[in-house]
């Protein structure tokens, strides 16, 4: 007696005698017959599954939608014109010609012969189904792209940031926010001669920080104080592009209008640097400058701070200084895969994007044993309570936070002293 | 009077259903970073619920098949291994959770650390299985789970700003965070579109006998049920909100900030109503999860299943449950974080959901299993809405999963 | 009838309403010059396995053969005849302790759920 299991043929694929695709065994009719239970038909094609599943309605509803109605419907293939001795590879055993009539319109009208058919639906299906990706495509490519757009935050109209700057005050916030360590001109003694060009290594590329110095041409001698408050505050150029967050604006965003209007005024004092940096080698994701849109959309706020205030005013002051201008968790945190702060190593150190090392974890949990005046101390001197000197990117800073006003350390002070120890992140 | 007595049981034994873990932990997570500003997403998780809850009891009220049985039936072996692979591994996460989280009252309590109750809390799930009936467990749980109303009690008596309530139940743009806002939205409606609360309800009614005569029985304790279990979600979530948010905790990544939502409402008695309900809800879905383990299995390959059975009568069926549970127990014993297992597992919940919801835009449609009483419009749209939701969600959850969560 | 959709897939019970599987499989018999017979129903991990591909019902009989001897080395058939009813289940006149199928779930009892106490 010669068996088969009839369950390998469902979905199997029937070919023709020669090796075309006719369609897919979607269902096995039978009959009783006295006691026994013999096979009659082999229904083949997409509405064959649909009787299937119930699901004629919905089906032809779908197929309508994109017009495919026309395309082959269902064959019912009486049992002895179907070979199906190897049930993994069931054959036809008539020609296409005598398969034409074995179709079953579900509109009840004749079709052309098989074969164009099948070449002109294929055709057709092709290009509806890349209609259809290319409209999906399109609706969420207009989304992304009115969502990814920069939008610089503030108008000219905007007053706050009207009046004369406090040039004092602006070289404050100058020397807080360590802006020479990345914009001085490289190779050269003088800290506020802010040519740019110095190269930023990290696994996003190499961003060389622009000329920010007063030249009209090269630098930003052109800019109004609101086009300096949309770079800070907004991380959007005056031209409405993204700034890429190698320029820390993730912090600088919640710097006070005040303060941008007095560093504004004391950036205009610094002297004329001519020459650009050259320009930015970023890795090939953000070498698509509307790409720092999605990053932002992610992982930037306009005007957030991770500052915890306690209402005393010398913590509240170090908050700000701390978190905002001069960017400590830039260096001293560890980055996700896309390069944004992971909340919970915020202060615990992390390894430098640039590749010297390991920056150290500044939470109480290493920084226990330091006193407040330990901290300013270091500020000012980069001594460490050790009787060692702070080194690498940190004596840049010091070359700076030096200039502080010793109030301004101390708030430093009391605000890391304030951080809740975190565990050292493994790198 | 008997089927009021018999609705209102239902209504309780869904909430018990509803209540667990994964609601408990991501309300309170969305309600301390984000305020009220996540109540849609348990709305809207609800709302899917509902209709989901009510086609799985509709379709086993008139056919007599669970959902699961059906999706072989029609679908076939091979296609129903991949919504049975799955829910199977979803399904063992959650569990995991839940133990978790059972483990994590008893340390409350006891200070004990958590991964030495892991094995404990499976050992008790596995016994009351082992020993109970269906009715036993369903009731049993679901009285005790009443528990957890301490939550609306406490956000109403909280006094919160109902109208900054209402406007949370309108979706809107986060002002910060975005990949962890989406995030938690996943991950809510993970928590409350769980495939194993409308697989187990499928079964529930079988295993309690329901035929057609029970259809508004059913409407009934599938919307009243899930709304309540909502509420309560919103209760947490309101009570995270206003409490954690007093105290500067605007990120919730351990458990053991967790007691103080109920203390400044009922002092001591708070700490303890937080344990009893933590406890409670995550151990009566435990047990719901390892039967629906069993169910999954012994349904799919067609062998004698149910609860009531002694384990004698039905070795393979009363095998699974107890190979779950002892898996289940193990991630936990070897100390993982289960808040942070909670929050994954609610997001790859949403993300399976396609597969299990498919089947029922062509189960309920079928008129051999459902005849007159097949989907309408407006659940059909309900389905097709929730097949989409799911899509979006398997798509974007693996993105955020690895920015988001961070 | 149609036997994809109203047979196979579906849930078999035996004559004392045990639920004993589901139709995995369906043996058909090849005849010369006549319709094909349905000859049987299989059940049993063989036939599954053997639905996902050659390979795997290999290895699947090779294994079946290895823990329960010869007796287990093919999938189980039940002969049409036994077939009474098609209906929510297909109902066999067949008496499933009498035949190998459980003979997993006998083992399963005897040495492992059996032991446990309260069982």
């Amino acid at each position: 007696m010669v068996t088969v299991n009839l369950e390998h043929l469902a979905g199997r694929r029937v070919l023709s005698l020669s090796g075309k695709k006719v369609g897919h065994i979607e269902e096995i009719r039978a009959e009783r017959d006295g006691d026994d239970l013999l096979v009659t038909e082999f229904h083949v094609g997409i509405f064959a599954a649909f009787e299937r599943l119930s699901a004629l309605a919905i089906g032809s509803a779908v197929l309508d939608l994109f017009h495919l109605r026309h395309r082959d419907c269902l064959y019912r293939i009486p049992w002895d014109k179907l070979d199906i001795s190897d049930p993994t590879r069931p054959r036809l055993r008539c020609s296409l010609e005598q398969l034409s009539h074995m179709k079953v319109g579900m509109e009840g009208k004749s079709e052309a012969s098989p074969p164009d058919r099948w070449r002109n639906a294929s055709m057709n299906t092709v290009w509806k189904f890349a209609l259809a990706v290319f409209l999906c495509a399109g609706v969420a490519g207009a989304a992304l792209w009115y969502m990814t757009a920069a939008r610089p935050p503030f108008s000219d109209q905007d007053q706050q940031f009207d009046g004369a700057g406090d040039v004092a005050n602006g070289e404050q916030v100058f020397n807080a926010g360590d802006c020479s360590s990345c914009h001085a001109t490289p190779g050269q003694p003088d800290r506020l001669r802010l040519g740019g060009g110095m190269a930023l290594a990290s696994p996003f590329g190499t961003f060389r920080p622009p000329n920010i110095s007063p030249n009209p041409v090269d630098g930003i001698g052109a800019w109004s104080v609101t086009d300096l408050a949309n770079a800070l505050i907004g991380g959007v150029s005056p031209g409405r592009k993204h700034y890429y967050p190698a320029f820390p604006y993730t912090s600088f965003t919640s710097m006070t209008a005040a303060d941008v209007r007095d560093l504004y005024a004391y950036l205009k004092t610094l002297p004329k640097v001519a020459g650009r940096a050259p320009p930015h080698s970023p890795a090939i994701l953000f070498s698509i400058r509307r790409s720092v849109g999605i990053w932002k959309l992610l992982f930037f706020s306009q005007g957030r701070t991770a500052a915890h205030l306690d209402g005393d005013p010398v913590h509240d002051r170090g908050a700000y200084l701390v978190e905002t201008v001069s960017h400590c968790a830039e260096c001293h945190s560890t980055r996700n895969a896309m390069g944004a702060i992971k909340p919970d190593t915020r202060f615990a150190g992390g390894i430098d994007p640039q590749g010297t090392g390991f920056v150290p974890n500044i939470t109480q949990d290493r920084l226990g044993e330091w006193t407040e005046n330990d901290i300013a101390t270091m500020l000012k001197t980069g001594e460490t309570p050790n009787h060692g000197r702070v080194g690498s990117s940190m004596a840049d800073v010091v070359t700076n936070t030096t200039m502080l006003l010793d109030g301004d350390r101390q708030a430093i002070a009391r605000y890391i002293k304030a951080l809740a120890p975190v565990a050292t992140p493994h790198p | 009077m008997k089927k009021l007595v018999e609705i209102s049981l239902g209504i309780v034994t869904s909430v018990g259903g509803f209540l667990e873990v994964g609601s408990m932990a991501t309300a309170a997570q969305a309600g301390a970073t984000f305020g009220f500003r996540l109540i849609w997403a348990i709305l809207l998780g609800t709302i899917c619920i509902i209709f989901l809850v009510e086609m799985a009891g509709r379709f086993a009220s008139v056919s007599g098949h669970t959902i699961v049985d059906a999706i072989r039936e029609r679908f076939g072996f091979n296609a129903f291994l991949w919504p049975l692979f799955a829910t199977l591994l979803v399904n063992f996460m959650v569990m995991s959770a839940e133990i978790g989280g059972v483990a994590i009252a008893a340390e409350f309590a006891t200070g004990i650390g958590f991964q030495w109750w892991a094995l404990p809390v499976a050992f008790l799930t596995w016994l009351l299985l082992w020993k109970g009936t269906f009715g036993f467990i369903e009731k049993g749980v679901a009285i005790l789970g009443l528990v957890t109303l301490c939550f609306v009690v406490a956000a109403v008596m909280l006094k919160p700003d109902w109208k900054a309530v209402a406007a949370g139940a309108i979706p809107s743009l986060p002002e910060h965070d975005g990949a962890n806002y989406w995030f938690m939205a996943v991950s809510i409606l993970g928590a409350s579109i769980s495939p194993y609360l409308f697989t187990f309800y499928s079964s529930g009614a079988i295993e309690d006998h329901w035929n057609k005569t029970y259809l508004g029985t059913n409407r009934a304790i599938a919307g009243l049920g899930m709304t309540f279990g909502g509420t309560i979600s919103v209760g947490v979530l309101i009570v995270a909100a206003l409490v954690l948010g007093a105290h500067g905790i605007n990120q919730v990544n351990d458990y053991h900030q967790l007691p103080l939502l109920l203390i400044p409402t009922f002092g001591f008695w708070g700490f303890v109503l937080f344990i009893a309900s933590l406890a409670i809800a995550c151990f009566g879905a435990a047990l719901e999860i390892g039967l629906q383990q069993a169910y999954l299995v012994a349904q799919g390959f067609g062998w004698t299943w149910g609860e009531d059975l002694k384990p004698r009568e039905d070795p393979a069926f009363c095998g699974i449950y107890t190979l779950s549970l002892l898996l289940a127990a193990i991630p936990i014993t070897l100390g993982l974080d289960p808040l942070k297992l909670t929050i994954f597992s609610m997001a790859v919940t949403a993300a399976s959901l396609p597969l299990t919801v498919v089947p029922f835009l062509f189960l309920l449609n079928d008129e051999r299993y459902v005849g007159e009483h097949r989907n309408g419009m407006i659940s059909n749209a309900a389905v097709i809405f929730i097949i989409a939701l799911g899509f979006v969600l398997a798509v974007v959850t693996i993105p955020l999963q690895i920015f988001g969560g961070s | 009838m149609d036997l994809l959709r109203d047979l196979l897939d579906k849930q078999v019970v035996d004559r004392k309403q045990v639920k004993i599987g589901k139709v995995d499989g369906l043996v058909a018999e090849l005849r010369p010059d006549k319709p094909p017979r349905i000859v049987a129903i299989e059940l049993g991990a063989i036939t599954l396995a053997r639905r996902l591909g050659a390979r795997p019902g290999r290895w699947m009989a090779w294994l079946a053969a290895r823990l329960g001897g010869e007796r287990h080395a093919e999938p189980h058939r039940i002969a049409w005849k036994k077939v009474r009813d098609i209906d929510v289940d297909i109902k066999v006149d067949i008496d499933v302790r009498r035949t190998a199928i459980f003979d997993w779930q006998d083992w399963l009892r005897d040495h492992v759920i059996g032991r446990i106490p309260g069982a």
